[in-house]
Protein backbone atom coordinates (compact mmCIF):
# COMPACT_ATOMS: atom_id res chain seq x y z
CA UNK A 1 0.00 0.00 0.00
CA UNK A 2 1.18 3.46 -0.91
CA UNK A 3 1.09 6.31 1.52
CA UNK A 4 1.58 9.98 1.29
CA UNK A 5 3.77 11.61 3.95
CA UNK A 6 0.89 12.31 6.26
CA UNK A 7 -0.86 9.13 5.33
CA UNK A 8 -3.25 10.79 2.88
CA UNK A 9 -3.01 11.67 -0.82
CA UNK A 10 -4.50 14.74 -2.23
CA UNK A 11 -6.58 13.97 -5.34
CA UNK A 12 -3.98 15.68 -7.45
CA UNK A 13 -1.21 13.61 -5.98
CA UNK A 14 -3.08 10.42 -6.52
CA UNK A 15 -4.02 11.21 -10.10
CA UNK A 16 -0.44 12.18 -10.86
CA UNK A 17 0.82 8.95 -9.37
CA UNK A 18 -1.69 6.85 -11.30
CA UNK A 19 -0.83 8.71 -14.43
CA UNK A 20 2.91 8.07 -14.03
CA UNK A 21 2.26 4.41 -13.36
CA UNK A 22 -0.01 4.04 -16.39
CA UNK A 23 2.33 5.90 -18.71
CA UNK A 24 5.23 3.76 -17.66
CA UNK A 25 3.36 0.50 -17.92
CA UNK A 26 1.41 1.19 -21.15
CA UNK A 27 3.69 3.30 -23.30
CA UNK A 28 2.81 1.51 -26.51
CA UNK A 29 -0.34 -0.56 -26.81
CA UNK A 30 -2.68 -1.46 -29.65
CA UNK A 31 -6.35 -1.82 -28.96
CA UNK A 32 -9.23 -2.94 -31.14
CA UNK A 33 -12.60 -1.32 -30.77
CA UNK A 34 -15.51 0.47 -32.32
CA UNK A 35 -15.57 4.24 -32.57
CA UNK A 36 -18.41 6.20 -30.96
CA UNK A 37 -18.95 9.80 -29.87
CA UNK A 38 -16.47 10.84 -32.52
CA UNK A 39 -15.73 14.54 -32.40
CA UNK A 40 -13.29 16.63 -34.42
CA UNK A 41 -12.47 19.69 -32.33
CA UNK A 42 -11.81 23.02 -34.04
CA UNK A 43 -8.25 22.74 -32.76
CA UNK A 44 -7.78 19.73 -35.06
CA UNK A 45 -7.63 17.19 -32.24
CA UNK A 46 -9.91 14.15 -32.47
CA UNK A 47 -11.85 12.84 -29.48
CA UNK A 48 -13.78 9.60 -29.45
CA UNK A 49 -14.71 6.62 -27.37
CA UNK A 50 -13.54 3.11 -28.17
CA UNK A 51 -15.91 0.42 -27.12
CA UNK A 52 -16.77 -3.23 -27.39
CA UNK A 53 -19.84 -5.05 -26.07
CA UNK A 54 -18.95 -4.53 -22.43
CA UNK A 55 -16.52 -1.66 -22.00
CA UNK A 56 -15.39 1.77 -23.10
CA UNK A 57 -12.16 3.68 -23.32
CA UNK A 58 -11.66 7.38 -24.01
CA UNK A 59 -9.34 8.11 -26.90
CA UNK A 60 -7.71 11.26 -28.12
CA UNK A 61 -5.76 11.85 -31.27
CA UNK A 62 -3.87 15.12 -31.33
CA UNK A 63 -3.71 17.27 -34.43
CA UNK A 64 -0.20 16.35 -35.52
CA UNK A 65 -1.09 12.67 -35.63
CA UNK A 66 -4.62 13.31 -36.93
CA UNK A 67 -3.22 15.01 -40.02
CA UNK A 68 -1.10 12.00 -40.89
CA UNK A 69 -3.82 9.38 -40.50
CA UNK A 70 -4.40 7.26 -43.59
CA UNK A 71 -7.94 6.37 -42.51
CA UNK A 72 -10.90 8.68 -42.15
CA UNK A 73 -12.40 7.58 -38.88
CA UNK A 74 -16.00 7.99 -37.88
CA UNK A 75 -18.66 6.59 -35.60
CA UNK A 76 -19.31 2.87 -35.95
CA UNK A 77 -15.99 2.09 -37.55
CA UNK A 78 -13.90 -0.76 -36.21
CA UNK A 79 -10.40 0.50 -35.69
CA UNK A 80 -7.07 -0.42 -34.20
CA UNK A 81 -5.63 2.39 -32.13
CA UNK A 82 -1.95 2.33 -31.31
CA UNK A 83 -0.96 4.67 -28.53
CA UNK A 84 0.01 5.24 -24.94
CA UNK A 85 -2.23 5.29 -21.91
CA UNK A 86 -2.41 8.34 -19.74
CA UNK A 87 -4.69 10.03 -17.23
CA UNK A 88 -6.44 13.29 -17.85
CA UNK A 89 -5.97 14.50 -14.31
CA UNK A 90 -8.69 17.19 -14.10
CA UNK A 91 -11.34 14.50 -14.68
CA UNK A 92 -9.47 11.57 -13.20
CA UNK A 93 -10.19 9.79 -16.41
CA UNK A 94 -7.77 7.49 -18.08
CA UNK A 95 -7.49 7.54 -21.86
CA UNK A 96 -5.42 6.41 -24.78
CA UNK A 97 -3.42 9.00 -26.74
CA UNK A 98 -3.17 7.68 -30.27
CA UNK A 99 0.01 7.42 -32.34
CA UNK A 100 -1.89 5.87 -35.21
CA UNK A 101 -5.41 4.77 -36.06
CA UNK A 102 -6.16 2.22 -38.77
CA UNK A 103 -9.31 0.59 -39.95
CA UNK A 104 -9.40 -2.91 -38.50
CA UNK A 105 -8.88 -5.60 -41.08
CA UNK A 106 -6.81 -3.64 -43.60
CA UNK A 107 -3.99 -3.97 -41.14
CA UNK A 108 -1.56 -6.56 -42.32
CA UNK A 109 -0.59 -5.26 -45.76
CA UNK A 110 -0.53 -1.72 -44.43
CA UNK A 111 1.77 -2.76 -41.65
CA UNK A 112 4.05 -4.70 -43.98
CA UNK A 113 4.19 -1.66 -46.24
CA UNK A 114 5.07 0.69 -43.41
CA UNK A 115 7.65 -1.64 -41.91
CA UNK A 116 9.38 -2.28 -45.24
CA UNK A 117 9.31 1.38 -46.14
CA UNK A 118 10.88 2.30 -42.83
CA UNK A 119 13.55 -0.37 -43.11
CA UNK A 120 14.52 0.44 -46.69
CA UNK A 121 14.53 4.13 -45.94
CA UNK A 122 16.90 3.62 -43.04
CA UNK A 123 19.08 1.49 -45.26
CA UNK A 124 19.32 4.37 -47.73
CA UNK A 125 17.42 2.89 -50.68
CA UNK A 126 15.42 6.11 -51.10
CA UNK A 127 18.48 8.31 -50.82
CA UNK A 128 18.23 11.22 -53.29
CA UNK A 129 22.00 11.01 -53.78
CA UNK A 130 21.58 7.56 -55.34
CA UNK A 131 18.98 8.74 -57.84
CA UNK A 132 20.14 8.72 -61.44
CA UNK A 133 19.48 11.50 -63.87
CA UNK A 134 17.26 10.76 -66.83
CA UNK A 135 18.74 11.06 -70.33
CA UNK A 136 17.55 14.13 -72.23
CA UNK A 137 16.71 12.40 -75.49
CA UNK A 138 16.52 8.65 -75.03
CA UNK A 139 16.58 6.71 -78.29
CA UNK A 140 16.04 3.32 -76.71
CA UNK A 141 13.46 3.02 -73.95
CA UNK A 142 12.60 -0.16 -72.09
CA UNK A 143 9.13 -0.69 -70.63
CA UNK A 144 8.56 -3.36 -68.01
CA UNK A 145 4.86 -4.12 -67.82
CA UNK A 146 2.13 -6.45 -68.97
CA UNK A 147 1.99 -6.70 -72.78
CA UNK A 148 -1.80 -6.71 -72.67
CA UNK A 149 -2.65 -4.06 -70.11
CA UNK A 150 -3.85 -0.48 -70.48
CA UNK A 151 -0.49 0.76 -69.21
CA UNK A 152 1.52 -0.36 -72.26
CA UNK A 153 -1.06 1.16 -74.61
CA UNK A 154 -0.93 4.49 -72.78
CA UNK A 155 2.87 4.50 -72.80
CA UNK A 156 3.17 3.57 -76.48
CA UNK A 157 0.60 6.09 -77.68
CA UNK A 158 2.26 8.86 -75.68
CA UNK A 159 5.70 7.97 -77.02
CA UNK A 160 4.35 7.80 -80.57
CA UNK A 161 2.79 11.23 -80.17
CA UNK A 162 5.81 12.98 -78.62
CA UNK A 163 8.93 11.12 -79.68
CA UNK A 164 8.34 8.60 -82.46
CA UNK A 165 12.01 8.51 -83.43
CA UNK A 166 12.77 6.27 -80.44
CA UNK A 167 12.85 2.52 -80.16
CA UNK A 168 10.88 0.79 -77.43
CA UNK A 169 11.90 -2.50 -75.92
CA UNK A 170 9.07 -4.14 -74.03
CA UNK A 171 9.99 -6.57 -71.28
CA UNK A 172 6.71 -8.45 -70.80
CA UNK A 173 5.92 -9.46 -67.21
CA UNK A 174 2.97 -10.36 -65.06
CA UNK A 175 2.15 -7.35 -62.90
CA UNK A 176 0.20 -9.30 -60.31
CA UNK A 177 0.05 -12.85 -59.04
CA UNK A 178 2.83 -15.23 -58.02
CA UNK A 179 4.99 -14.75 -61.10
CA UNK A 180 4.97 -10.96 -60.91
CA UNK A 181 7.81 -10.40 -58.46
CA UNK A 182 10.36 -12.83 -59.94
CA UNK A 183 9.57 -11.67 -63.49
CA UNK A 184 9.89 -7.99 -62.67
CA UNK A 185 13.15 -8.60 -60.81
CA UNK A 186 14.54 -10.63 -63.69
CA UNK A 187 13.56 -8.00 -66.25
CA UNK A 188 15.29 -5.28 -64.22
CA UNK A 189 18.41 -7.43 -63.93
CA UNK A 190 18.48 -8.45 -67.60
CA UNK A 191 17.79 -5.12 -69.27
CA UNK A 192 21.32 -3.76 -68.93
CA UNK A 193 22.46 -6.74 -71.01
CA UNK A 194 19.99 -5.92 -73.78
CA UNK A 195 22.35 -3.11 -74.73
CA UNK A 196 21.78 0.56 -75.34
CA UNK A 197 18.74 0.91 -73.11
CA UNK A 198 18.89 4.43 -71.72
CA UNK A 199 15.88 4.53 -69.43
CA UNK A 200 13.38 2.05 -67.99
CA UNK A 201 9.68 2.64 -67.37
CA UNK A 202 8.25 0.23 -64.80
CA UNK A 203 4.48 0.53 -64.80
CA UNK A 204 1.04 -0.96 -64.38
CA UNK A 205 -2.49 0.41 -64.36
CA UNK A 206 -4.69 0.95 -61.33
CA UNK A 207 -5.94 -1.71 -58.97
CA UNK A 208 -6.53 -2.56 -55.34
CA UNK A 209 -3.77 -2.55 -52.78
CA UNK A 210 -3.53 -6.33 -53.24
CA UNK A 211 -3.29 -5.95 -57.04
CA UNK A 212 -0.42 -3.51 -56.74
CA UNK A 213 1.35 -5.58 -54.14
CA UNK A 214 4.22 -6.81 -56.31
CA UNK A 215 5.45 -3.22 -56.40
CA UNK A 216 5.64 -3.21 -52.60
CA UNK A 217 7.90 -6.23 -52.41
CA UNK A 218 11.42 -5.93 -51.13
CA UNK A 219 12.90 -7.96 -54.00
CA UNK A 220 11.49 -5.52 -56.54
CA UNK A 221 12.72 -2.54 -54.50
CA UNK A 222 16.25 -3.95 -54.41
CA UNK A 223 16.24 -4.77 -58.12
CA UNK A 224 15.26 -1.18 -58.91
CA UNK A 225 17.97 0.08 -56.60
CA UNK A 226 20.73 -1.94 -58.23
CA UNK A 227 19.57 -1.31 -61.82
CA UNK A 228 22.34 0.74 -63.49
CA UNK A 229 19.81 2.28 -65.89
CA UNK A 230 17.54 5.06 -64.57
CA UNK A 231 14.11 3.71 -63.62
CA UNK A 232 10.87 5.68 -63.78
CA UNK A 233 8.00 4.07 -61.86
CA UNK A 234 4.32 4.58 -62.55
CA UNK A 235 2.06 2.28 -60.63
CA UNK A 236 -1.71 2.64 -60.43
CA UNK A 237 -3.40 6.01 -60.20
CA UNK A 238 -2.18 9.33 -58.79
CA UNK A 239 -3.10 8.39 -55.23
CA UNK A 240 -1.35 5.03 -55.18
CA UNK A 241 2.14 5.17 -53.79
CA UNK A 242 4.24 2.02 -53.69
CA UNK A 243 7.67 1.12 -52.35
CA UNK A 244 8.81 0.92 -55.98
CA UNK A 245 7.94 4.62 -56.32
CA UNK A 246 10.21 5.52 -53.43
CA UNK A 247 13.19 3.59 -54.79
CA UNK A 248 12.76 4.57 -58.43
CA UNK A 249 14.88 7.40 -59.77
CA UNK A 250 11.72 9.27 -60.72
CA UNK A 251 8.11 8.60 -59.73
CA UNK A 252 5.37 9.36 -62.22
CA UNK A 253 1.71 9.47 -61.19
CA UNK A 254 0.49 7.42 -64.17
CA UNK A 255 1.99 5.42 -67.07
CA UNK A 256 1.08 8.26 -69.48
CA UNK A 257 2.90 10.75 -67.30
CA UNK A 258 5.91 8.46 -67.10
CA UNK A 259 6.16 8.53 -70.89
CA UNK A 260 5.83 12.30 -70.87
CA UNK A 261 8.59 12.67 -68.30
CA UNK A 262 10.94 10.34 -70.16
CA UNK A 263 10.86 11.92 -73.63
CA UNK A 264 10.91 15.47 -74.99
CA UNK A 265 8.69 16.70 -77.79
CA UNK A 266 10.25 15.95 -81.14
CA UNK A 267 9.27 19.40 -82.46
CA UNK A 268 11.24 21.12 -79.72
CA UNK A 269 14.41 19.19 -80.41
CA UNK A 270 14.00 19.63 -84.18
CA UNK A 271 13.66 23.38 -83.63
CA UNK A 272 16.97 23.27 -81.74
CA UNK A 273 18.69 21.56 -84.67
CA UNK A 274 17.19 24.09 -87.09
CA UNK A 275 18.43 26.92 -84.92
CA UNK A 276 21.99 25.57 -85.06
CA UNK A 277 21.85 25.06 -88.82
CA UNK A 278 20.54 28.60 -89.16
CA UNK A 279 23.56 29.90 -87.27
CA UNK A 280 25.83 27.81 -89.43
CA UNK A 281 24.24 29.29 -92.56
CA UNK A 282 24.57 32.79 -91.17
CA UNK A 283 28.22 32.18 -90.40
CA UNK A 284 29.06 31.04 -93.91
CA UNK A 285 27.07 33.92 -95.35
CA UNK A 286 29.15 36.36 -93.31
CA UNK A 287 32.31 34.66 -94.53
CA UNK A 288 31.21 35.00 -98.13
CA UNK A 289 30.45 38.68 -97.62
CA UNK A 290 33.81 39.35 -95.98
CA UNK A 291 35.79 37.49 -98.59
CA UNK A 292 33.81 39.04 -101.43
CA UNK A 293 34.55 42.49 -100.10
CA UNK A 294 38.22 41.56 -99.96
CA UNK A 295 38.18 40.38 -103.58
CA UNK A 296 36.37 43.50 -104.71
CA UNK A 297 39.05 45.56 -103.05
CA UNK A 298 41.77 43.51 -104.70
CA UNK A 299 40.09 43.83 -108.07
CA UNK A 300 40.29 47.59 -107.76
CA UNK A 301 44.01 47.32 -107.00
CA UNK A 302 44.37 44.84 -109.85
CA UNK A 303 42.85 47.45 -112.10
CA UNK A 304 45.76 49.62 -111.07
CA UNK A 305 48.11 46.81 -112.04
CA UNK A 306 49.72 46.49 -108.69
CA UNK A 307 48.71 43.11 -107.31
CA UNK A 308 48.65 40.41 -109.95
CA UNK A 309 49.65 37.51 -107.77
CA UNK A 310 47.35 38.40 -104.97
CA UNK A 311 44.32 38.74 -107.21
CA UNK A 312 45.04 35.41 -108.75
CA UNK A 313 45.15 33.74 -105.39
CA UNK A 314 42.03 35.59 -104.25
CA UNK A 315 40.19 34.40 -107.34
CA UNK A 316 41.28 30.88 -106.63
CA UNK A 317 40.04 31.22 -103.08
CA UNK A 318 36.66 32.29 -104.35
CA UNK A 319 36.49 29.41 -106.81
CA UNK A 320 37.40 27.06 -104.04
CA UNK A 321 34.71 28.49 -101.78
CA UNK A 322 32.18 28.15 -104.57
CA UNK A 323 33.12 24.55 -105.23
CA UNK A 324 32.98 23.57 -101.60
CA UNK A 325 29.69 25.32 -101.01
CA UNK A 326 28.23 23.69 -104.08
CA UNK A 327 29.20 20.29 -102.81
CA UNK A 328 27.84 21.09 -99.34
CA UNK A 329 24.64 22.48 -100.73
CA UNK A 330 24.00 19.25 -102.53
CA UNK A 331 24.19 17.41 -99.23
CA UNK A 332 22.32 19.81 -97.06
CA UNK A 333 18.89 19.27 -95.60
CA UNK A 334 16.53 20.71 -98.14
CA UNK A 335 14.72 23.27 -96.02
CA UNK A 336 18.00 24.90 -95.00
CA UNK A 337 19.09 25.25 -98.58
CA UNK A 338 18.02 28.77 -99.48
CA UNK A 339 20.53 30.55 -97.28
CA UNK A 340 23.39 28.70 -98.95
CA UNK A 341 22.03 29.28 -102.39
CA UNK A 342 21.93 32.97 -101.66
CA UNK A 343 25.57 32.87 -100.63
CA UNK A 344 26.50 30.90 -103.70
CA UNK A 345 24.78 33.29 -106.05
CA UNK A 346 26.44 36.22 -104.41
CA UNK A 347 29.83 34.57 -104.80
CA UNK A 348 29.33 33.52 -108.35
CA UNK A 349 28.13 36.90 -109.46
CA UNK A 350 31.31 38.32 -108.08
CA UNK A 351 33.76 35.89 -109.53
CA UNK A 352 35.84 37.45 -112.33
CA UNK A 353 35.63 34.14 -114.10
CA UNK A 354 31.84 34.51 -114.26
CA UNK A 355 32.24 37.96 -115.67
CA UNK A 356 34.53 36.62 -118.39
CA UNK A 357 32.12 33.79 -119.09
CA UNK A 358 29.38 36.32 -119.73
CA UNK A 359 31.42 37.69 -122.69
CA UNK A 360 33.46 40.42 -121.10
CA UNK A 361 37.23 40.51 -121.52
CA UNK A 362 40.04 42.25 -119.73
CA UNK A 363 42.77 44.01 -121.72
CA UNK A 364 46.25 44.47 -120.43
CA UNK A 365 49.41 46.03 -121.76
CA UNK A 366 51.24 43.04 -123.23
CA UNK A 367 54.56 44.39 -122.05
CA UNK A 368 53.76 45.58 -118.52
CA UNK A 369 50.64 43.59 -117.61
CA UNK A 370 48.77 46.73 -116.49
CA UNK A 371 45.05 46.62 -116.99
CA UNK A 372 43.95 49.00 -119.74
CA UNK A 373 41.00 51.12 -118.86
CA UNK A 374 41.01 53.62 -121.69
CA UNK A 375 41.22 53.29 -125.48
CA UNK A 376 44.07 55.78 -125.49
CA UNK A 377 46.08 53.53 -123.14
CA UNK A 378 45.64 50.66 -125.62
CA UNK A 379 46.89 52.82 -128.50
CA UNK A 380 49.86 53.83 -126.39
CA UNK A 381 50.63 50.22 -125.52
CA UNK A 382 50.53 49.06 -129.14
CA UNK A 383 50.56 45.36 -128.31
CA UNK A 384 47.89 44.24 -125.86
CA UNK A 385 46.81 41.00 -124.17
CA UNK A 386 43.05 40.26 -124.23
CA UNK A 387 42.04 37.90 -121.42
CA UNK A 388 39.11 35.54 -121.99
CA UNK A 389 37.76 33.01 -119.54
CA UNK A 390 39.75 30.19 -121.10
CA UNK A 391 42.98 32.03 -122.00
CA UNK A 392 44.28 35.17 -123.59
CA UNK A 393 45.30 36.40 -127.05
CA UNK A 394 47.90 38.93 -128.02
CA UNK A 395 46.73 41.65 -130.42
CA UNK A 396 48.11 44.62 -132.26
CA UNK A 397 46.18 47.88 -131.95
CA UNK A 398 45.31 49.11 -135.45
CA UNK A 399 43.18 52.11 -134.78
CA UNK A 400 40.89 53.89 -132.39
CA UNK A 401 37.26 55.14 -132.53
CA UNK A 402 35.98 57.72 -130.11
CA UNK A 403 32.92 56.84 -128.09
CA UNK A 404 29.77 58.37 -129.58
CA UNK A 405 28.78 60.62 -126.73
CA UNK B 1 27.47 2.18 -72.44
CA UNK B 2 27.53 -1.14 -74.24
CA UNK B 3 27.33 -0.97 -78.02
CA UNK B 4 23.84 -1.62 -79.18
CA UNK B 5 23.45 -4.80 -81.12
CA UNK B 6 22.04 -3.47 -84.33
CA UNK B 7 24.14 -0.36 -84.69
CA UNK B 8 24.91 -1.19 -88.29
CA UNK B 9 21.34 -1.32 -89.55
CA UNK B 10 21.01 2.41 -89.64
CA UNK B 11 23.82 4.82 -90.27
CA UNK B 12 22.11 7.60 -88.42
CA UNK B 13 21.98 5.51 -85.29
CA UNK B 14 25.69 4.83 -85.10
CA UNK B 15 26.20 8.16 -83.42
CA UNK B 16 23.46 9.21 -81.05
CA UNK B 17 21.30 12.24 -81.42
CA UNK B 18 22.58 13.80 -78.26
CA UNK B 19 26.25 13.43 -79.18
CA UNK B 20 25.61 14.79 -82.67
CA UNK B 21 23.73 17.79 -81.33
CA UNK B 22 26.44 18.56 -78.81
CA UNK B 23 29.10 18.38 -81.49
CA UNK B 24 27.08 20.56 -83.83
CA UNK B 25 26.57 23.09 -81.11
CA UNK B 26 30.25 23.26 -80.28
CA UNK B 27 31.15 23.63 -83.97
CA UNK B 28 28.74 26.52 -84.38
CA UNK B 29 29.95 28.22 -81.21
CA UNK B 30 33.55 27.65 -82.29
CA UNK B 31 33.01 29.15 -85.70
CA UNK B 32 31.16 32.13 -84.32
CA UNK B 33 33.76 32.96 -81.74
CA UNK B 34 37.01 32.09 -83.47
CA UNK B 35 39.14 33.15 -86.37
CA UNK B 36 39.72 30.27 -88.73
CA UNK B 37 41.51 29.89 -92.01
CA UNK B 38 39.31 29.18 -94.98
CA UNK B 39 40.20 25.52 -95.14
CA UNK B 40 39.53 24.89 -91.47
CA UNK B 41 36.35 26.95 -91.44
CA UNK B 42 34.95 25.06 -94.40
CA UNK B 43 35.83 21.75 -92.87
CA UNK B 44 34.02 22.65 -89.67
CA UNK B 45 31.13 24.02 -91.65
CA UNK B 46 30.76 20.82 -93.63
CA UNK B 47 31.02 18.68 -90.54
CA UNK B 48 28.34 20.82 -88.93
CA UNK B 49 26.10 20.35 -91.93
CA UNK B 50 26.38 16.62 -91.93
CA UNK B 51 25.81 16.48 -88.16
CA UNK B 52 22.70 18.61 -88.56
CA UNK B 53 21.52 16.39 -91.34
CA UNK B 54 22.08 13.31 -89.21
CA UNK B 55 20.06 14.81 -86.35
CA UNK B 56 17.22 15.66 -88.70
CA UNK B 57 17.28 12.19 -90.16
CA UNK B 58 16.95 10.65 -86.71
CA UNK B 59 14.18 13.04 -85.70
CA UNK B 60 12.29 12.50 -88.93
CA UNK B 61 11.53 8.88 -88.14
CA UNK B 62 7.78 9.00 -87.78
CA UNK B 63 6.97 5.51 -86.62
CA UNK B 64 7.79 4.31 -83.11
CA UNK B 65 9.61 0.99 -83.35
CA UNK B 66 8.44 -1.46 -80.71
CA UNK B 67 10.20 -4.69 -79.91
CA UNK B 68 9.60 -7.30 -77.32
CA UNK B 69 12.33 -8.85 -75.25
CA UNK B 70 12.26 -12.64 -75.32
CA UNK B 71 14.47 -15.04 -73.49
CA UNK B 72 15.19 -18.12 -75.57
CA UNK B 73 15.76 -21.65 -74.32
CA UNK B 74 19.49 -20.98 -73.78
CA UNK B 75 18.71 -17.99 -71.60
CA UNK B 76 19.85 -15.60 -74.31
CA UNK B 77 18.00 -12.39 -74.97
CA UNK B 78 16.29 -11.88 -78.30
CA UNK B 79 14.26 -9.02 -79.63
CA UNK B 80 11.12 -9.71 -81.58
CA UNK B 81 8.58 -7.45 -83.20
CA UNK B 82 5.85 -6.53 -80.76
CA UNK B 83 2.33 -6.96 -81.99
CA UNK B 84 0.55 -4.28 -80.00
CA UNK B 85 -2.92 -5.36 -81.09
CA UNK B 86 -2.79 -8.70 -79.31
Amino acid sequence: MLFAEDGLFTVSQLNALVRATLEEGFADVAVLGEVSNFKRHTSGHLYFTLKDANAQLRAVCFRGVAQRLRTDIGDGMKVVVRGRLTVYEPFGQYQIVAYDVNEAGEGELEKAFRDLKKRLEQEGLFDPAHKQELPAWPMRIAVITSPTGAAIRDVLSTLQRRWPCAEVLLAPVHVQGDQAVPEIVRALDLLPAAGGVEVVILCRGGGSLEDLWAFNEEAVARAIYRCPIPVVSAVGHETDVTIADFVADVRAATPTMAAEIVVPRREEVAAGVDGLLERLARYIDTQVRLRSARVRELLRSYALGRVRNRIESAMQTLDYLVDRLQRSAARIVSDRRTAFERSLERLQALSPREILLRGYTICTDAATGSVLRRADDAVAAGTIAVIFSDGSVTSEVKGKQDAKT
Amino acid sequence: MPKRKKAADDDAQSEGLEASMEKLESIVTDLESGEFGLEEALEKFEEGLSLGKRCKKILDRAELRVKQLVENADGELEEKEFDGES
